[in-house]
């Protein structure tokens, strides 16, 4: 499994040299602009996910798959080390950012209404967790290209409904009646709990996945 | 003697309506098998079915004596596998190649796989892009022989190189198989290799194995009666396998020449190779 994980990061590291400067960038652009760093966890999801799923595609491209189907490893261990991959990085992910929201916490200061950092952290995380344990399995089922057209459909569908349902007004309606049914205060242990219901919906990914995966031929 | 690789009574069929129907090949330990046929004809759905790449819908398929399905980690850590293209990521080098493979295969062996690429001219450092595609290939040959295969499975593996390459990579197997206890399945379009190294020759058509026999066997029964039409009407039709004709008259693969011979001492009888009895097989008429 070591071997398969470190392909992925290998894999990737040209990728990773180029997108951190431009993190870097980002976050001291949103920073000192908005005076918060915390957008820059946007930025840190759309690149896990891009990144996690371009393992996909690049394997593909290189026929990996086949390959790695004539090593002395099963199959649910292939699918586990893709896994274990993107956990890793995630933790990366909640590094850098960590990191950068100290380092522009130095640099800036801010309005005392800022939303705290940690809670919004862990529901970043578990969207990411959210996405990939949806994304996963369906690129495992139909292939990397077949599953691109689903793939945009899931993350396009309820960006949609969001934003019709905000010109509607009816996320208006639902923010009251949050805010009066006193939720409001409980908001932060939801926030921490993601984090765990991320990391079991992983879980349950990953068994779907190894299924799919054990039934597949190449 | 012990067999590395046995198939017996393999079937596989697709949605497509190709199917592999009723394969038996025997590999014996210590041989080269050349795997012979059309584009098309097999090869390929055959040694995917020996790696567990596709599942069979019936058959055994043992290798070392043990089910593939059953034992397949111990059973792959002894195999090496070439595909026609490398299927290492373009944007990995050599050196990145083998930190990888090193802790995927528990007998890889870091000083082998660099006398291989010192040999073999490869640039560890250098994008694997920037090969040439036999640099790839000897790339891929190395990953394979690094980790001390017993049984090495190559699928078209010298498509597409030069002659001098081709030669290159065929010393390689040759030496691969001086020790008694190695075996190649060889599959290739480029017989004039096949009956330099191959100890047996495996031809499938449409899914079916025509013949498996040792390779001096049939370039020495085979061979090619040429004879006018009058000749040929008179040939008993279980003496050949097929025919052809042209605007000289007919050429006809006959199973065994030295019977023939006696049979028919004054028509042509010439030597056959493995391009020309594929050929026959193929497109001769019955």
């Amino acid at each position: 499994m070591i071997g398969l994980i470190s392909k992925d990061f290998l894999v990737l590291q040209k990728l990773m040299r180029s997108q951190i400067p431009i993190l870097i960038a980002m976050t001291i652009l949103l920073t000192f602009s908005i005076g918060n760093s915390t957008y820059t966890l946007a930025v840190v999801c759309g690149f896990l996910l891009f990144s996690s799923i371009n393992i996909f595609y690049y394997d593909d491209a290189a026929k990996w798959d086949s390959f790695a189907q004539t090593f002395p490893i099963k199959k649910k261990t292939i699918v586990k080390a893709r896994y274990c991959s993107s956990l890793l990085t995630i933790l990366g992910g909640i590094l850098v950012v960590t990191i950068l929201e100290l380092i522009s916490k130095i640099f800036v200061s801010r309005s005392g209404n800022g939303v705290s950092f940690v809670p919004i952290l862990c529901v970043a995380v578990f969207l990411v967790c959210l996405l990939f344990s949806i994304l996963f399995p369906i690129i495992y089922r139909f292939g990397p290209e077949r599953s691109r057209i689903i793939l945009t459909a899931i993350i396009m569908i309820p960006v949609l409904i969001f934003i019709l349902l905000g010109k509607s007004g009816a996320l208006d309606n639902l923010f009251a009646s949050l805010e009066t049914s006193g939720i409001e205060s409980m908001i932060p242990i939801y926030c921490y709990l993601s984090v765990p219901a991320g990391i079991v919906l992983l879980l349950l990914s990953c068994l779907l996945s190894i299924r799919i995966y054990n039934q597949k031929e190449f | 003697m012990e067999n590395d690789l046995e198939i017996r009574s393999l079937n596989k069929s697709f949605q497509n309506g190709f199917a592999l129907k009723d394969i038996n090949l025997t590999l014996p330990r210590g041989s080269v098998m050349g795997f012979i046929g059309q584009n098309g004809a097999g090869k390929t759905t055959t040694i995917k079915c020996i790696l567990n790449l596709l599942h069979p819908d019936s058959g055994t398929i043992r290798i070392f004596g043990k089910e593939i399905a059953q034992n397949e980690i111990a059973v792959k850590e002894k195999i090496g596998v070439v595909f026609d293209e490398c299927p290492l990521h373009e944007t990995l080098s050599a050196e990145k190649a083998e930190k990888i493979l090193s802790k995927i295969y528990q007998n890889w062996d870091s000083s082998l796989y660099q006398s291989y690429l010192k040999e073999f001219k490869l640039p560890p450092k250098r994008p694997i892009k920037e090969y040439s595609r036999g640099m790839k290939m000897k790339l891929s040959i190395a990953c394979a022989l690094a980790h001390h295969p017993k049984l090495l499975i190559l699928d078209e593996a010298t498509s597409g190189l030069d002659p001098v390459v081709r030669d290159e990579i065929l010393e390689i197997f040759y030496n691969f198989i001086q020790d008694e206890s190695h075996s190649i399945l060889m599959s290739s379009h480029i017989t004039s290799d096949l009956e330099k190294i191959a100890d047996y020759i495996t031809f499938i058509h449409h899914g079916k194995i025509l013949f498996s026999s040792p390779k001096d066997q049939i370039l020495d029964s085979f061979g090619i009666l040429k004879c006018g039409k009058q000749n040929f009407e008179m040939l008993d039709p279980s003496e050949y396998i097929s025919y052809r004709e042209n605007s000289f008259g007919y050429e006809i693969l006959v199973k065994d020449r030295y019977l023939s011979k006696k049979k028919h001492p004054d028509m042509v009888l010439d030597r056959v190779n493995l391009d020309e009895i594929m050929v026959f097989f193929v497109k001769g008429e019955k």
